[in-house]
């Protein structure tokens, strides 16, 4: 099963699901097929992933029928697996992102998740300090996406702005994030 | 698109009348910026879920309050996204909220599991 995840970033639900495949396929409890799960925490994932599951953010990108699926996974919980273009909407940038409070509800940690098309070779983000990051991208899939995370607990290194640019240098697209991370607090 | 055809119509109410609130449970319905609307969760369960869409921007919220309206956590997310939330108190809320600059119609909807219908 795990051969078919491209990359898994949400530790123990990925794992879950793997550890259930023997126990659902036919006649297997006499059986002695070969497992392929790879624990999470030994598998070769990208540094920038797995910053993301120490902090239980992250995205599992897996093969579907016809295409690349994408899950974002948060503090929360998760969203559903869907078609990468679908989720990126022809976008060059798709900001996905989990905020929590503090304790005066102002916002108190900020999860960003980045999905980057496929002629973005770079991605920074402008944080509220006035500093620039370049977040690493990480190729995964067979579509040519990248993606990235990038988490913050201190408001001074909230991200505000993401931009990506092409190979040439040229911005692409660029993402204020500063509503994006504001509390809500005007629901009824 | 759907406000064009609700100042053409001279009313929102054919848009309205096109939400099936037997499945978007908190309802379809323009959001100013910074509004948000939620409902209180159907039971507890090892996930409730929200699902929305929206018409304007790129991104927007889904929340979890509680009872009384104080944000817990809220997911910023691309339209038509389903998320699974897990909480322990049964009075908690879902639902949507709009964090963009202007107004956009959104549809949503909060239900109890974990499935997609």
């Amino acid at each position: 099963m795990t051969k078919r995840w491209i990359a898994a970033v949400a530790g123990a639900v990925v794992v879950a699901a793997g550890a259930m495949v023997p126990f659902l396929l036919p006649g297997s409890a006499g059986a002695r097929g070969r497992s392929d799960i790879v624990a999470l925490n030994a598998a070769p994932i990208p540094p920038p992933f797995k910053d993301g599951i120490a902090s239980r953010a992250g995205l599992v990108i897996g093969h579907g029928r016809a295409a690349d699926m994408v899950a974002f996974f948060t503090a929360h919980g998760f969203t559903n697996f869907r078609d990468v273009a679908d989720a990126a909407q022809g976008d060059e940038l798709t900001i996905g992102a989990s905020i929590q409070p503090d304790a005066h509800g102002d916002t108190g940690h900020v999860q960003l998740l980045g999905i980057a098309a496929p002629d973005v070779a770079r991605a920074t983000l402008e944080l509220r300090s006035g500093a620039m990051l370049d977040v690493e991208l990480v190729k995964a899939g067979s579509a040519g996406y990248s993606f990235f995370t990038y988490v913050s607990d201190d408001p001074v290194t909230f991200p505000t702005v993401a931009h990506v640019f092409d190979p040439a240098g040229a911005e692409r697209q660029r993402e204020d994030l500063a509503s994006a991370i504001a509390p809500p607090k005007n629901v009824s | 698109m759907l406000i064009a055809l609700a100042v053409a119509g001279g009313v929102a109410a054919p848009v309205a009348e096109a939400c099936d609130t037997s499945y978007w449970t908190v309802g379809c319905q323009f959001y100013s910026s910074s509004e948000g609307h939620t409902r209180t969760q159907l039971g507890l369960s090892g996930f409730n879920s929200t699902h929305f869409t929206f018409d304007t921007f790129a991104n927007s919220k889904m929340i979890w309050t509680t009872a009384g309206g104080t944000w817990l956590g809220a997911e910023i997310l691309p339209s038509n996204t389903w998320f699974h939330w897990h909480t322990g108190s049964t009075n908690d809320k879902f639902g949507c909220f709009n964090p963009n600059s202007g107004t956009e119609w959104v549809n949503c909807r909060e239900y109890k599991g974990w499935g997609n219908t």
